[in-house]
C-alpha cells in the first residue's frame, strides 16, 4: 500500500511537470480532434505524429501519444452521439441511445453523461493498473484459446438483448456480420475466403468500412427520403449539461460498466470491445423498463462509455507487465517505444520506473484533462447540429471519405464504403438491425480464429471446453442468459400464434 | 472563356516543363514517400522510420512514410513495382514480401528479383528459437532431441500464413523433421501471449519480439539462429556455436520501382548508409536485436543476392507444405 | 426481454397490406446472402475436428443464414405485413456517386479536386441545395479539410496532381 502510494508519487511527479503535462493536454487535444474526425483513427494519427515526438525525451513522447490514444477513444463518442457514426467498434452501442437523445434536443446531456462517466471510469481504471497489474497480468494469462472461444460466444448472447426488434432478424444478422468477417484470407491455411479473386480484400474487410457505409451513409439516405426526419434535432434543445438527476440515474451504470469494462479490457487479444455491448446488455437487462432503450435511455450511453474508457485503460496492463500489446493500437504504442529506444516489457517497471508510473501517472491526467476539454465543447458541437442539414451531410461525406481513405492510404476502402452504404439502405428497407452485425463481425473473426486453436491444441476433443473452468463457467452463463431471454420469448410468440 | 482555359492549360504545361528537369538535376526536390507495405508500428515500420527520419536529414528533404497493408504485404509493394521510377517513391519490404510472396501468392503482380531498382538491405533480425517457460529441454541440443521424440504432440505458434514466424518455423521443422501441430495467430502479439501463458510449446520468431519476454524470464531462449551473438540478447549462445546448421534472420530492404536512374539510386544508398553508419542508429539496431548489413551485404548488389538465394531456400519448403 | 416483432406493428393495419411484402424480400435477402456464402466458398475444406478447415465456418454460418431466410419468408407469406417501401434513386444515385468519384479522383487529382467534387456532386441529392450556398460552403470545407488533414495530422494524402510538383 505505502509502495502504492510512494509510486503514484513518484508518477504524479514526473507526469505533473509543467512540460509532460503540456504534451498530455496536447495529445488528448489532438486525440479528441481526430476521434470526432470520422474514420481518422488512432492508428493512422499516431503513425503520423510519431516523427514529431523524435525531438522530445522518451518519457514526454509517450505520454503524448498515449492523450492521442484516449483522446481518440473519447472523441469517438461525439461523432457517434452527434452524426450516428460509430468511428470504432466500441462506439456502436454509444449509438444506439446516444443519437437517439441528440435527436430529442439531448446531446448535451448525452455528451456531458459520456465525459463524466469515462472520467471517473478513467480515474478507477488507473487505480487499478497501479494497484493490480501484476494479479491481473496472472489471470490473463490463464486464459487460453478455450476460454476465449466461450468468452466470444457469451458476447454474442448480448447481440440479442442489444436488438431493438423481432430476435430472429437480429440472429440473422449476427450471422451476417460472421460470414463478413470471414472475408479475407484464412491464417491458417493462407486460403482467399469470399475474396472473390479480388487482392484489395486479402486482408479482410476494415471495421470502420462497415461501420461507417452501414451507419452513417445509410442513415444520410434514408434521411434524405423524408423531408421531416432530416434535421437531426427535432425538437427543442434542452439543457447543454446532465443535472443531478441525470447524474443520479447514471451513477451505477458508470460504475458497473466502470467495473465490466476494467475486467475485459486487460484480456489479451482485445477483449475491450466486448465492454461496451456487455455493459449495455447489463443495462437494459436489469432496468426497469427495458423498452426504453434504443429510444434514448440515459444509462444506455452513460455505462458503455464507462465501460470503454476503463478498457481503453487496462488495455494497457498487458503492455506494460508483458510487453505484449493487445491491440493494434498498442502494438503502435511498442513500436514508438522502440523508436524511442525503450523496449516494452516487465523490465521496464524496475528499470524505469519513472516512465512507468509516469505514465501511469499521466492517464489520470489525461483523463481530467479530457473532461477539461470537452465539457466546454459541448456547447459547440451542440451548436453544430443546428447547420442546415443540406450542408451537414455533403461535410459528413467529404470528412468520411478522407477518414477512411486514409486507413490504407488506399481508395479501395472508399469504394468498399460505398458499397456497404447501399447494403446498409437495403437492410434498413428490410427492417434489419446494423449493430447486431456489427457485433457478430467483430467476434466473428476471434471466435473463428479461437475455436481453431482450441481444437488445434486439444487435437479435436470438444472436452476441452469443458474441463477448463474459466471456459465452463463462461458457458454455463452463457447458457443460463438464453433460457432466462428464450422464455419470455417463447410464451411471447405462443400468444401472437394463438391469436392469428 | 476558350481564351482563358487555353491560357491556363498552357500555364500548367510550362510549370511542369520547367519543374521536370529541376527534378533531375538537384533530386530531391521535394518530399519522398516510403511506401511500408504493414501496418504501422511493426517491426518493417519502425526500422523504416528510424532511418527515414536520418535520410530526411542528409537529403534536405522529409521522407513521408506511407503505410498500404494488406494481403502479407504484397499490396503495398506491388502499389511501389507500379510507380514511377522518378525516386520520389521508394519501399522498404520485407522477407515475406520479397522472398516468401511469390510461393505464397499466386498471381502475385511483382516479381521480388526483376520488378525493383534494389537499394539495400536496411536491417537483418534474427530469429530466436523460443519455447514456454515450462518446456523440459534445458539447451538447443536437449530441444532437438526432444522435438525428435514428441514433437507430434507439441504446438507451433505462428503469427498466420505468410509471417516470419510461419516462414522461419517451416524451415525449422522442415530442416529437422519435426511435425508439431501448427497454431495460427493474427499477428505476433496473441502468439506470443499465448507462449507465455503455456498454452502453446514453442516458435521460432524474431528476436525483436520476443527480446523483453526473454529478459524478463517469462519464456524460454534456446538460441539465436545467427553467426554471432546479438547485442539485447548477450546471454542467449547461438546456433554456430552450439554446431547446430540453422541460420535464419527476417530482413527488411529498400527498393525503388524498376528504372531508377542511378545517380539517383547512389544517392539514396548514399543517404542509408550514412544513417547505418550513425552510432546512435547503431544503437538503437542493438536494443531491438537488430544488425545493420556490413560490406558486400550493402547495396543493390548484396540485396539482389540476397533475394534470389532465399527465393531458392524458401520457395520449396513453402510449396512442399502446399502439396 | 422487449420483443416487438414487426408481425405485431402490421397487425394493427395502418399499413397497406401485400403478399409480397417486407418479411418475405427480408428473407429472400438472406436466402441470396447465405448462398453466396455457401458457394463462395464451396472449394474450402470443412476439416476435421482436430483440424478444422477454413470452409467449416462459413458454411455453417450460411446454413444458419438460409433457415432463417426460409423461417422470414414462411412468416412473410403467411402473414399480412408493412409493405417494403421504395429506395430513393435520387439520394442513391448522388450519394454514392459522390463517395465513387472521390475515390476515383483522390490518387490521380489530389485532396483539392476530389474533396470539392464530392461535397457537389453529393449536394445534388437534396432538391433543397441552393446552388450558391454550396459552392461557397464547399470552398470553405475544402480550404478547412486541407488545414485540419494535411497541416495539423500531416496525413498522407495526395494534395493536388503530381504533373503540377506536389
Amino acid at each position: 500500500m505505502w509502495d502504492l502510494i510512494s509510486n503514484l508519487q513518484l508518477g504524479l511527479s514526473v507526469a505533473g511537470s509543467l512540460k509532460n503535462a503540456g504534451l498530455c493536454f496536447l495529445g488528448c487535444l489532438i486525440g479528441t480532434l481526430i476521434g470526432v474526425l470520422p474514420g481518422v483513427g488512432p492508428i493512422a494519427t499516431i503513425a503520423m505524429l510519431l516523427p514529431l515526438t523524435f525531438g522530445l525525451d522518451p518519457v514526454g513522447a509517450l505520454i503524448m501519444l498515449a492523450g492521442i490514444y484516449y483522446g481518440a477513444q473519447y472523441g469517438g463518442s461525439t461523432t457517434a452521439i452527434l452524426v450516428n457514426i460509430p468511428g470504432e467498434a466500441t462506439a456502436v452501442v454509444t449509438v444506439l441511445d446516444g443519437h437517439q437523445m441528440a435527436k430529442q434536443g439531448r446531446a448535451g446531456i448525452a455528451l456531458g453523461i459520456a465525459a463524466i462517466g469515462s472520467f471517473i471510469a478513467g480515474t478507477i481504471a488507473t487505480v487499478i493498473i497501479a494497484a493490480a497489474a501484476k494479479p491481473l497480468t496472472t489471470l490473463a494469462l490463464m486464459f487460453g484459446p478455450a476460454d476465449y472461444f466461450a468468452l466470444m460466444v457469451l458476447g454474442l448472447m448480448f447481440a440479442v438483448v442489444l436488438a431493438r426488434g423481432s430476435v430472429p432478424k437480429a440472429i440473422a444478422m449476427i450471422l451476417l456480420g460472421i460470414l463478413l468477417s470471414v472475408v479475407g484470407t484464412d491464417i491458417e491455411t493462407g486460403e482467399e475466403r469470399l475474396t472473390f479473386g479480388w487482392m484489395e480484400v486479402a486482408d479482410g474487410i476494415d471495421f470502420a468500412v462497415i461501420a461507417m457505409g452501414m451507419f452513417g451513409f445509410a442513415e444520410i439516405l434514408r434521411n434524405l427520403e423524408n423531408k421531416e426526419a432530416r434535421a437531426v434535432v427535432s425538437g427543442e434543445i434542452g439543457r447543454l449539461l446532465p443535472n443531478m438527476a441525470d447524474l443520479k440515474v447514471s451513477l451505477a451504470p458508470i460504475l458497473r460498466g466502470t467495473g465490466i469494462g476494467s475486467l475485459l479490457g486487460f484480456l489479451p487479444g482485445n477483449g475491450a470491445v466486448l465492454g461496451p455491448f456487455a455493459s449495455y446488455s447489463v443495462e437494459k437487462k436489469i432496468a426497469a423498463d427495458p423498452s426504453r432503450f434504443g429510444q434514448g435511455a440515459i444509462e444506455g450511453v452513460a455505462g458503455p462509455e464507462s465501460a470503454n474508457n476503463a478498457g481503453a485503460q487496462t488495455a494497457f496492463i498487458p503492455l506494460l507487465t508483458l510487453g505484449i500489446p493487445p491491440n493494434a493500437v498498442m502494438a503502435l504504442m511498442i513500436g514508438a517505444m522502440t523508436i524511442h529506444g525503450i523496449v516494452p516489457g516487465p523490465q521496464i517497471i524496475t528499470k524505469q520506473p519513472e516512465l512507468f508510473w509516469g505514465m501511469i501517472a499521466s492517464m489520470w491526467i489525461g483523463n481530467l484533462m479530457l473532461l477539461i476539454i470537452n465539457l466546454p465543447l459541448i456547447g459547440i458541437w451542440v451548436k453544430l447540429l443546428q447547420v442546415p442539414y443540406r450542408l451537414m451531410f455533403p461535410a459528413i461525406i467529404i470528412f468520411c471519405c478522407i477518414g477512411i481513405y486514409s486507413i490504407n492510404n488506399s481508395p479501395t476502402e472508399v469504394v468498399l464504403t460505398a458499397a456497404f452504404a447501399l447494403f446498409g439502405y437495403t437492410l434498413i428497407k428490410l427492417g434489419f438491425e446494423a449493430a447486431p452485425l456489427l457485433l457478430g463481425f467483430v467476434l466473428g473473426k476471434l471466435m473463428e480464429e479461437k475455436l481453431r486453436q482450441a481444437m488445434v491444441i486439444s487435437r479435436g476433443s470438444l472436452w476441452t471446453f469443458m474441463e477448463r473452468p474459466v471456459s465452463l463457467t463462461l458457458l454455463a452463463l452463457t447458457l443460463v442468459i438464453l433460457v432466462v431471454s428464450a422464455l419470455p420469448a417463447i410464451s411471447k410468440r405462443r400468444e401472437t400464434v394463438f391469436t392469428e | 472563356m476558350k481564351f482563358t482555359r487555353r491560357t491556363a492549360i498552357a500555364a500548367i504545361a510550362a510549370l511542369g516543363v520547367t519543374a521536370v528537369p529541376a527534378v533531375a538535376q538537384q533530386y530531391p526536390t521535394k518530399p519522398i514517400t516510403a511506401i511500408v507495405p504493414f501496418a504501422a508500428g511493426g517491426p518493417t515500420d519502425v526500422v523504416t522510420r528510424l532511418v527515414a527520419e536520418h535520410m530526411s536529414r542528409t537529403l534536405g528533404q522529409q521522407i513521408v512514410v506511407e503505410n498500404i497493408g494488406g494481403a502479407g504485404g504484397t499490396i503495398g509493394m506491388s502499389r511501389a513495382a507500379a510507380a514511377a521510377p522518378d525516386g520520389y517513391t521508394i519501399a522498404v519490404g520485407n522477407m515475406g514480401t520479397q522472398s516468401a510472396a511469390p510461393a505464397l501468392y499466386p498471381n502475385l503482380k511483382y516479381d521480388p528479383a526483376t520488378s525493383f531498382t534494389q537499394i539495400s538491405v536496411v536491417n537483418f533480425t534474427p530469429q530466436t528459437i523460443v519455447s514456454k517457460k515450462g518446456l523440459e529441454p534445458k539447451d538447443l541440443k536437449e530441444l532437438l532431441a526432444y522435438l525428435k521424440a514428441n514433437s507430434e504432440k507439441l504446438n507451433y505458434g505462428h503469427a498466420g500464413v505468410g509471417s516470419i514466424s510461419y516462414v522461419s518455423g517451416f524451415v525449422f521443422n522442415a530442416q529437422f523433421g519435426f511435425k508439431p501441430a501448427l497454431v495460427a495467430y493474427k499477428g505476433t502479439g496473441p502468439a506470443l501471449n499465448d507462449l507465455v501463458g503455456g498454452q502453446i510449446d514453442y516458435m521460432v520468431d524474431q528476436s525483436l519480439n520476443v527480446i523483453p519476454q526473454i529478459t524478463s524470464g517469462t519464456i524460454k531462449a534456446y538460441a539465436v539462429a545467427h553467426p554471432e551473438r546479438i547485442a539485447a540478447l548477450p546471454d542467449v549462445p547461438t546456433t554456430k556455436e552450439l554446431g547446430v546448421d540453422f541460420i535464419f534472420s527476417a530482413w527488411n530492404a529498400m527498393v525503388a520501382p524498376k528504372g531508377l536512374p542511378k545517380d539517383i539510386q547512389d544517392k539514396l544508398l548514399d543517404a542509408l548508409s550514412k544513417a547505418l553508419d550513425d552510432p546512435a542508429i547503431i544503437k538503437r539496431y542493438e536494443d531491438l536485436g537488430s544488425t545493420a548489413p556490413k560490406g558486400a551485404d550493402r547495396g543493390p548488389a548484396g540485396l539482389q543476392k540476397l533475394v534470389e538465394s532465399e527465393v531458392a531456400r524458401i520457395t520449396p519448403v513453402l510449396k512442399a507444405a502446399a502439396k | 426481454m422487449a420483443v416487438e416483432d414487426p408481425a405485431d406493428r402490421s397487425a394493427g393495419g395502418a399499413t397497406p397490406r401485400t403478399r409480397l411484402n417486407r418479411e418475405v424480400f427480408a428473407g429472400l435477402f438472406l436466402i441470396v446472402s447465405a448462398a453466396v456464402g455457401y458457394f463462395g466458398t464451396l472449394p474450402l475444406d470443412a476439416g476435421s475436428m482436430s483440424g478444422v478447415g477454413p470452409g467449416l465456418l462459413p458454411k455453417a454460418v450460411s446454413l444458419g443464414l438460409a433457415a432463417f431466410g426460409v423461417y422470414l419468408m414462411v412468416i412473410g407469406l403467411l402473414g399480412n405485413h408493412e409493405r417494403i417501401d421504395g429506395f430513393s434513386l435520387r439520394g442513391t444515385i448522388f450519394i454514392l456517386g459522390a463517395i465513387l468519384a472521390f475515390a476515383a479522383t483522390v490518387r490521380p487529382l489530389g485532396l483539392l479536386v476530389a474533396g470539392p467534387l464530392a461535397m457537389l456532386i453529393s449536394s445534388m441529392a437534396d432538391p433543397d441545395t441552393r446552388p450558391l450556398e454550396i459552392v461557397i460552403f464547399t470552398a470553405f470545407m475544402t480550404a478547412g479539410c486541407y488545414l485540419l488533414f494535411k497541416v495539423v495530422l500531416h496525413l498522407p494524402i495526395p494534395l493536388l496532381p503530381p504533373l503540377l510538383g506536389y
